[in-house]
């Protein structure tokens, strides 16, 4: 079985960029960032393991060698929402953010948004990084492009973006 | 020159305040811009959707989404279902089997999760429960409570 290396994540990062820019179903915004990295995974018989919180800590998992990758993309987005995406993502600096990693934001202890980074350009003369992103939404919408600076995005969860947990999926 | 100009982009904000808050939620892409209220180039078929509908239905109308919000107490498909056959015929030409439906409980919560406007009612989740249903006019579906516990029920 295939496994994620810093080759295919990379080539994720690349994907993600294009996916995000040319997806034109309605959509909400964590189900955005679930079909990126499945139908990644699935084009690339890549492992996917996502945890989520059921009595206890419990996992979803494409095996690409057993399991269709539309129907567990399905799977996963019924099952899963923003707040799950926070669970199985971890923090990078925005200095190392690249397309396909995630702006997340916890509005309540059952409703987040999800924003999927595009480009992050430095400012020269400010510093600061402007941050190009696509987003789905609640009402579902056709995932739509944003740009701001990063520091002036509201309500950004642990202030600063997120990036799939990789190494989880190999396990 | 400079007044004049002012005055007159002044004079065009006030003249035309749904079509510049139209353009700016679809342009300057803020993702925390304030909701907009009803506005449309399409007045026509808004103008159709209201008579259907009846006064205070219609909260908002999302050109680019091709959306519309609606205020109901309920939402069921025997509610629904009527309230889609009326707006139906009155649809703009390139919204047929493309459009969607939001059903909200108050004017107030009519809008999307990561509004400015709408960010303060996660509190509790207010706008997540007030948020009713979802109809797709493409699949003809209707999703009751998409924001806490989703069931989709076809309307075919």
């Amino acid at each position: 079985m295939a496994t994620w290396t810093d080759d295919k994540i990379t080539q994720y990062h690349e994907y993600a960029k294009t996916y995000i820019e040319s997806y034109s179903q309605r959509i909400d915004c964590a189900d955005l960032a679930l079909a990126t990295l499945i139908d990644f995974a699935g084009l690339h018989a890549l492992p996917v393991r996502l945890k989520y919180y059921s009595g206890g800590w419990k996992w979803k998992q494409f095996d690409p060698a057993r399991d269709n990758s539309v129907a567990f993309k399905g799977e996963v987005q019924t099952m899963m929402g923003a707040l799950n995406v926070i669970d199985n993502t971890a923090s990078v600096n925005i200095d190392t953010a690249k397309a396909g990693d995630l702006i997340m934001s916890k509005w309540s202890n059952s409703l987040g948004h999800t924003r999927i980074i595009h480009s992050v350009t430095r400012v020269e003369s400010t510093g600061q990084y402007q941050v190009v992103w696509y987003q789905g939404n609640l009402p579902p919408v056709v995932p739509e492009r944003k740009e701001d600076i990063f520091s002036a995005i509201a309500s950004v969860y642990g202030n600063s973006p997120r990036r799939w947990k990789f190494g989880q999926f190999n396990q | 020159l400079g007044n004049s100009i002012n005055r007159l982009f002044i004079l065009a904000f006030i003249a035309f305040p749904q079509m510049m808050a139209c353009r700016n939620v679809s342009e300057v892409s803020q993702a925390t811009a304030p909701s907009p209220s009803i506005a449309t180039t399409d007045k026509a078929s808004t103008d159709c959707v209201n008579e259907a509908l009846g006064k205070g239905v219609l909260a908002r109308v999302d050109e680019k989404q091709k959306r519309y919000f609606v205020i109901q107490k309920s939402a069921t498909v025997d509610t629904l279902r009527p309230m889609i056959k009326k707006i139906e015929p009155c649809l703009p030409k390139d919204w047929a089997d493309q459009w969607a439906l939001s059903v909200f409980t108050t004017k107030e919560l009519a809008g999307y999760q990561d509004e400015t406007g709408i960010v303060p009612f996660h509190k509790n989740d207010r706008w997540a429960k007030g948020y009713l249903a979802e109809y797709d006019g493409k699949k003809k579906e209707v999703t009751f409570s998409p924001a806490i516990k989703p069931r989709i029920v076809s309307i075919k």
